[in-house]
């Protein structure tokens, strides 16, 4: 899966290092001095290196924990977002990564340790109270745990810091560090869908519809808090058709009443983002619709959107509790979502 | 359109036999061999000159779209055998330590090592890395004028600490180059394809011709309709953009209103794949 790994020099010995290196013996290892060396240049192609992603090996040196945008957030005051990785295994078409960054390379911070230091600071000026921190902003928070062990590191964490809440942003299956521990009253695990036919479409190499949905029931069945967010929403024809089988789908096998949270986003992509990702897929339907820019931000047209989201709250209020559903969650596109 | 960088004759013969390149004439300030598909250029050897070498070959080839680069050549290492092929992943430049790392997209890749540019060639051979006189010279102006995955160097060892460069010649030389084709012809159709892949994304959408023929459109009115016709054909493939088209449309910005208008209602959907 991983073919070449560029290791910082000044990080080559930190165990977190020799613990990913390990995994990919045959890998080509190639040292740098700073990341971004290789993972800024601008004459680099996202979309050719969506095919061979290279794994760069960093340390973070600063902005470890960031406050999430206005909007961001599920009913907490106090949010703040935080990234261990940059790019995701993934490749969703929709995703403003491929816009904000040239390159396709996966970059993994392995000093986990800072980040953690900056969450307790940012709790201290807090005075402890409950403060929300999101990953999965710039990465999915799941799909490389085998190779970054980020969760299973993380839990222990926030285990020991009951004031700080995670939520875990991801499309991904790989939820065994999860299951292979007790819960955590201060972790949700929230799951992003679009319907089958659009995730099929546009969302390369994240699991099948079904086996997140086992994913997830596994994960209620052990008592883990679960959220699911509908973000972003994309429209197309037969979308009612196609979000109502999307909940039906859902809700015969997921135990509503125990959901942590249910929020929809929409598409919306800052302007050079925009002009990157249709210069990367010119051959992309999705940017051939009618996404119009408004202050600097392309989305749906207003009543399109306004009528989607009302479309999809009306039909999830027949699967779930009102007071559970944040009907204009985050504002997406324009920073993460796994 | 591929596009070879090479210092020395020597290195460029076996390549120009086994492409049937033919000298370009008047022959410019580099030699130019070329067929269909391929140009080298021999630059001489020295980054200045592999720099100026790659430039006048952007400036003198056609301007057909993303091409790839390939700086072929032979090079020294401190343990490497003699005949070994390796591709660059990281170039130094040894004078000023500027770095470069050329992405490794194409599907397996020859074994790569690092390459260091040296401005003189010395007895010394610094450990864990390959050593030549063009590559950071050639690297930059190429990127310049193609996307990085595009652009490569490519070497095969010539000389190391138990084999000094002091006994290497022409005819040595060339069969050290011959004795790689293989691989070089593989790494070449690879970054060709890749090229290729990104001309033809950006490949003139249906019916541009018609339209271009119809009205005089101003240069960013051209680029407005290339985006119209190419949603268009995405929202709509096989349907005719031109043939809807109301009589009497008269001046350009009312045929690009009008193309706009009638995108703006169609609803895109998903590619199907069931
Ligand atoms: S939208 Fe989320 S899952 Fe998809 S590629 Fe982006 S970060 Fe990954």
């Amino acid at each position: 899966m991983i073919d070449v790994i560029y290791i910082e020099r000044d990080i080559r010995d930190h165990p977190r290092t020799r613990q990913v290196c390990a995994r990919f013996p045959a890998a080509r290892q190639i040292s740098c001095e700073r990341y971004g060396e290789v993972f800024n240049p601008k004459t680099q192609n996202f979309r050719l290196q969506k095919r061979r992603p290279a794994l760069i090996l960093a340390r973070k040196f600063d902005a470890h924990v960031l406050k999430a945008p206005d909007g961001f957030g599920i009913g907490g005051t106090r949010n703040y977002y935080f990234s261990h990785m940059l790019n995701c295994l993934y490749d969703c078409r929709y995703c403003f990564l491929q816009g904000m960054y040239r390159s396709g390379h996966y970059v993994l911070f392995v000093n986990y340790e800072d980040f953690e230091q900056a969450i307790e600071r940012t709790l201290a000026l807090h005075d402890g109270q409950e403060t929300w921190f999101f990953s999965g902003y710039d990465c999915d928070s799941l799909a490389m745990e085998p190779v970054t062990q980020f969760t299973r590191h993380f839990l222990q964490f926030f285990e020991r810091h009951p004031a700080a809440c995670l939520e875990l942003r991801t499309k991904s299956t790989q939820v065994r560090s999860l299951l292979d521990r007790d819960i955590l009253s201060n972790v949700v695990i929230a799951f992003s869908f679009t319907p089958d036919a659009v995730s099929r479409a546009l969302e390369n190499r994240v699991p099948a519809l079904d086996r997140r949905i086992d994913a997830i029931s596994r994960l209620q069945t052990a008592g883990w808090q679960v959220g699911l967010r509908f973000d972003p929403l994309i429209h197309h024809q037969d979308y009612q058709r196609h979000y109502d089988e999307l909940f039906r789908r859902l809700f015969s096998r997921l135990d509503a009443g125990r959901l942590h949270s249910v929020s929809l986003g929409s598409l919306r992509l800052p302007r050079q983002y925009h002009k990157n990702i249709v210069r990367l897929y010119p051959d992309e339907t999705l940017f051939a619709g009618n996404l119009q820019e408004n202050c600097g931000m392309y989305s749906y047209p207003q009543d399109l959107e306004t009528e989607m989201h009302a479309y999809c709250t009306g039909a999830l209020s027949a699967h779930i509790p009102a007071d559970i559903l944040h009907p204009c969650g985050y504002a997406t596109g324009h920073k993460g979502h796994a | 359109m591929i596009n070879l960088v090479v210092a020395l004759p020597a290195e460029a013969r076996p390549l120009i036999r086994h492409y049937h390149l033919r000298s370009r004439e008047p022959r410019g300030l580099f030699p130019v061999h070329e067929n269909e598909t391929i140009r080298l250029v021999v630059c001489g050897a020295g980054k200045v000159s592999a720099a100026a070498a790659t430039a006048f070959l952007q400036a003198t080839g056609d301007h057909a779209g993303m091409q790839g680069w390939l700086n072929v050549g032979v090079a020294g290492h401190a343990e490497q055998a003699i005949g070994e092929g390796l591709l660059a992943h990281r170039i130094t430049d040894q004078a000023t330590g500027r770095q470069w790392y050329p992405p490794l997209v194409i599907d397996r890749p020859p074994p790569s090592g690092n390459l260091t540019t040296l401005d003189q060639a010395g007895p010394e051979y610094p450990d864990e890395t390959m050593l030549d006189m063009e590559a950071s010279g050639y690297y930059p102006i190429a990127c310049r004028d193609a996307t990085a995955e595009l652009v490569h160097s490519y070497k095969v060892i010539s000389d190391n600490r138990q084999s000094p460069a002091g006994s290497l010649n022409a005819a040595r030389v060339e069969d050290l180059v011959s004795g790689r084709l293989e691989e070089i012809d593989t790494l070449i159709t690879q970054v060709s394809e890749l090229a290729h892949e990104l001309r033809a994304l950006h490949a003139a959408p249906p019916e541009l011709e018609l339209f271009e023929a119809n009205w005089r459109f101003s240069v960013s009115q051209r680029h407005q309709l290339r985006r119209l016709l190419k949603r268009w054909h995405l929202i709509l493939p096989g349907e005719s953009a031109w043939s809807g088209l109301p009589v009497g449309l008269r001046h350009s910005r009312e045929v690009i209103a009008c193309l706009e208008e009638r995108i703006g209602v169609l609803m895109p959907d998903v590619p199907r794949h069931d």
